[in-house]
């Protein structure tokens, strides 16, 4: 188990464990971004499903993301929808450079930038629970 | 089927109708093309797609406890691209342990119409009118969105007006009364500030199960007097057309007030769309543009 930053006062909600979710959400507790694959095509995709979104087998595995890519789209939200929401807050879409496009937290210091290079972090939030997050390499990698 | 507007039509009828369920068969380019061929302007949508059990329907996504959360992903996806032809309405359920958050979004979202509460048994009516949706009706009349609602007992509803006063309720298939003393709790509804009326289905209640020597004869006369007593401005025309049980088609439900000769052009048009847009807040509109709220 690796160290990851803690948020103790996390007030938002947490994620639910739907059955399809819980290899990501445990990939991320253990501080890996793991992502279903198709063990037909060999694609990597998101959301997580059942079926292979390209070609609707089930015959799926989980590897292990690098976890790098570029930001394909963003949001900031100004409008507290859920208790707990400090806002403004940026939502981002990144394009994973394996494929899949992920929807996540950006932890940047400024706005982001379409098509600005992007890498996975994570964030403990409760026992047991840890949330996946974007945002630009540390400088010594940039 | 009649699928040319009548010519007799006043002119420039704005016809909205107030709930279609958009289904996996009946999906957007098939409502549009019937809406073009009956000359419906635009319509509020319910995605509906099957009933997974008696509780719900999908698409709903499942939640922690048994709670389910239904979703509107093609009617949302119809009205972002379609924002003159489409909004649509979003069940909601109180057991949603975010609930408030829902309303929240859904009151952001210019597409969204307006919630809707199923009330499905005795116990969910008597619910209603004793506080257990209170956390619904805070929320849409915090957020402007009316609340159409399917089941509650008439005779209940002024606690509910009494408690939220800035609320619009809309009462779904004509009250959903199914014999005459449910009928006569509806019309005396009326009464209430800010409640209204969807015309629709009217055969479960005053088909031939229940009048079989004149079933038509009696439906237009109960119409007329529910023009009377809530006036053609709190009346929506409202065909649910995938879930119409009598021999009609989607033309006849229409045509019943397009064509009654005892309604002036006023109230043909409030009936068929002027209240809808009034209560969904849809102006009508020869542009593009999208309400912010």
């Amino acid at each position: 188990m690796i160290d990851l930053p803690i948020s103790i006062d996390w007030t938002r909600p947490k994620p639910i464990r739907y059955n399809e979710d819980i290899p990501h959400l445990d990939g991320a507790l253990a501080g890996e971004l793991r992502m279903p694959r198709c063990r037909t095509c060999g694609s990597e995709f998101w959301p997580a499903g059942p079926v292979c979104p390209r070609d609707f087998t089930a015959d799926l595995d989980w590897v292990t993301d690098p976890g790098t890519g570029v930001v394909n789209s963003w949001v900031q939200i100004h409008k507290p929808y859920f208790a707990g929401d400090e806002v403004p807050y940026v939502v981002i879409q990144v394009q994973l450079d394996t494929g899949p496009r992920l929807t996540t937290s950006w932890t940047g210091p400024q706005l982001p930038r379409i098509g600005e290079p992007v890498e996975v972090s994570f964030r403990q939030i409760a026992d047991g629970i840890a949330l996946t997050e974007f945002g630009p390499p540390p400088p010594d990698q940039s | 089927m009649n699928t040319a507007p009548n010519r007799h039509d006043p002119p420039g009828l704005d016809v909205i109708d107030a709930q279609v369920h958009l289904t996996l068969d009946m999906d957007e380019s098939r409502l549009l093309a019937s809406m073009d061929a009956l000359g419906i302007t635009g319509t509020i949508l319910d995605e509906f797609w099957v009933l997974q059990d008696q509780a719900s329907a999908l698409p709903a996504t499942p939640l922690p406890g048994g709670a389910f959360r239904p979703l509107s992903l093609y009617a949302h996806g119809a009205a972002i691209r379609n924002p003159q032809r489409f909004k649509y309405i979003q069940r909601v359920e109180r057991t949603d342990p975010e609930l408030a958050a829902v309303i929240r979004m859904l009151g952001t979202a210019p597409e969204c119409a307006a919630v809707r509460i199923l009330l499905l048994s005795a116990a969910e009516r008597s619910g209603f009118a004793e506080g257990a949706y209170d956390d619904i009706l805070a929320g849409a009349q915090d957020q402007r969105l009316p609340v159409c609602v399917l089941g509650p007992d008439a005779r209940t509803l002024g606690a509910v007006t009494d408690r939220f006063p800035r609320l619009d309720l809309v009462l779904d298939h004509c009250g959903y009364g199914r014999k005459t003393p449910q009928w006569e709790a509806v019309l005396d509804a009326a009464n209430l500030p800010r409640v209204y009326l969807k015309w629709s289905h009217a055969s479960r209640i005053f088909g031939p199960r229940e009048h079989p020597d004149a079933p038509m004869a009696v439906t237009r006369a109960e119409f007329h007097r529910a023009v009377k007593t809530y006036g053609a401005d709190r009346m929506l025309w409202t065909s649910d057309i995938t879930e119409e049980e009598s021999a009609q088609s989607w033309s006849q439900l229409l045509s019943f007030v397009r064509d009654d000769c005892a309604l002036s052009d006023a109230e043909k048009a409030a009936i068929l769309g002027g209240t809808a847009r009034q209560v969904f807040g849809w102006p009508q509109t020869n542009t593009s543009t999208k309400k912010l709220r």
